[in-house]
């Protein structure tokens, strides 16, 4: 039968191997947070250069459309794609904000906003721009298959329809399920800090 | 070598060690461990300007580390203690090894937060250090690290009778 002093004597032998500096800082490994803001920037140019290229590929390039509809749907395109870089935007400001020298709860409430700000964009907003982008995928659709007899055309513009919906179903059900863990960890721990 | 550098290097050799044994007493795993400790060090490498010297360094260190074990979201939380992760460690002889090992298996049957706060007790940091590294009263902290002995220690018992 052990008192917590023995526990205490046990713990003193525990030592652990770790790097030299100059090796640890030779190699430096980016931290989560640098490796999710980059994420985010890369995203963002990634999401701007597209955007300049269809409004540029759809207005400015003198490329004539059969369909009047393909200029709107290029153009909701374009809006939509901003409307992501924004958030983009958004959420490197919020990293950005997170300071790991805070104390736990307030570095913990920092992270809580950003994953329930996250999970908000997931469950309310992205459907919405998922919408408009497969709308506007959807009215681009004659430019590429409108040519075809009117069957093929029609069947193959609900199929894309289909498709296009299903996949930004899934994608969006994995990514809200992916927030509401983190969210619900980061809650739990939170919650046990808030009780001391 | 500058100041800045030296410091810094000095406060590595220092708490390394120890912030090891916090992360591996969190995460329960040595490799997820290296990453927490390096990542902690290479955070106060970066805001070491941001330092106002409220506290002591050893709180701020140790304030980083428990805020990269807080935000560690673990991939597998079912992971088990890896013996071998133990055997790793620079200890004394097999007896040692034996009890240390079921010393980190209690640990990990504490929660969250219990197992950050006794760590740092087992390394010897005062109530008020470790009221600072948290940011809570010192008084619950010490109403909190008497009930989390007690409740350790019976682990401990339990598991040795095993």
């Amino acid at each position: 039968m052990k008192e917590f002093d023995d526990l205490k004597t046990i713990w003193s032998v525990n030592q652990t191997q770790t790097k030299d500096t100059a090796g640890f800082l030779g190699k430096k490994k980016s931290d989560p947070l640098s490796r999710l803001k980059k994420q985010y920037i890369l995203s963002t140019i990634g999401l701007f250069a597209t955007a300049v290229f269809i409004l540029w590929f759809g207005f400015l390039s003198g490329k004539e459309f059969t369909f009047e509809i393909s200029y709107t749907a290029l153009a909701l395109l374009a809006v939509s794609l901003f409307v992501i870089l924004f958030v983009n935007i958004y959420y490197v400001f919020l990293i950005s904000k997170l300071d790991e020298t805070l104390a736990p709860k307030e570095y913990l409430n920092h992270w809580r906003n950003f994953y329930k700000k996250r999970l908000r964009f997931f469950s309310v907003y992205a459907p919405v721009i998922s919408i408009i982008l497969c709308l506007s995928f959807s009215l681009y659709v004659p430019e590429i298959i409108g040519y075809y007899p009117n069957i093929y055309y029609k069947t193959g513009f609900v199929f894309f329809l289909i498709l296009v919906f299903f996949v930004s179903y899934l994608l969006g059900k994995n990514a809200t399920r992916e927030e509401k863990i983190k969210l619900n960890e980061l809650n739990d721990v939170f919650n046990l800090l808030s009780k001391s | 070598m500058d100041h800045i550098s030296e410091e810094f290097s000095f406060i590595y050799l220092e708490y390394s060690s120890k912030i090891k044994n916090l992360c591996f007493g969190y995460t329960n795993s040595m490799d997820e461990a290296d990453d927490l400790t390096q990542e902690t060090f290479l955070s106060a490498w970066k805001h070491w300007d941001k330092f106002k010297g409220q506290s002591s360094r050893t709180t701020w260190i140790y304030r980083i580390a428990i805020n990269k074990c807080l935000s560690f979201i673990k991939k597998n939380e079912s992971k088990a203690l890896d013996i071998n992760d133990i055997k790793n460690m620079q200890v004394i002889n097999e007896v040692n090894q034996d009890h240390l090992s079921l010393l980190y298996k209690s640990i990990n049957k504490l929660d969250k937060i219990d197992r950050l706060i006794i760590t740092m007790f087992l390394d010897e940091l005062s109530y008020k250090q470790i009221a600072e590294v948290l940011g809570i009263k010192e008084n619950s902290i010490a109403v909190r690290i008497h009930r989390i002995k007690l409740k350790l220690t019976e682990i401990f018992n339990k598991y040795e009778g095993i």
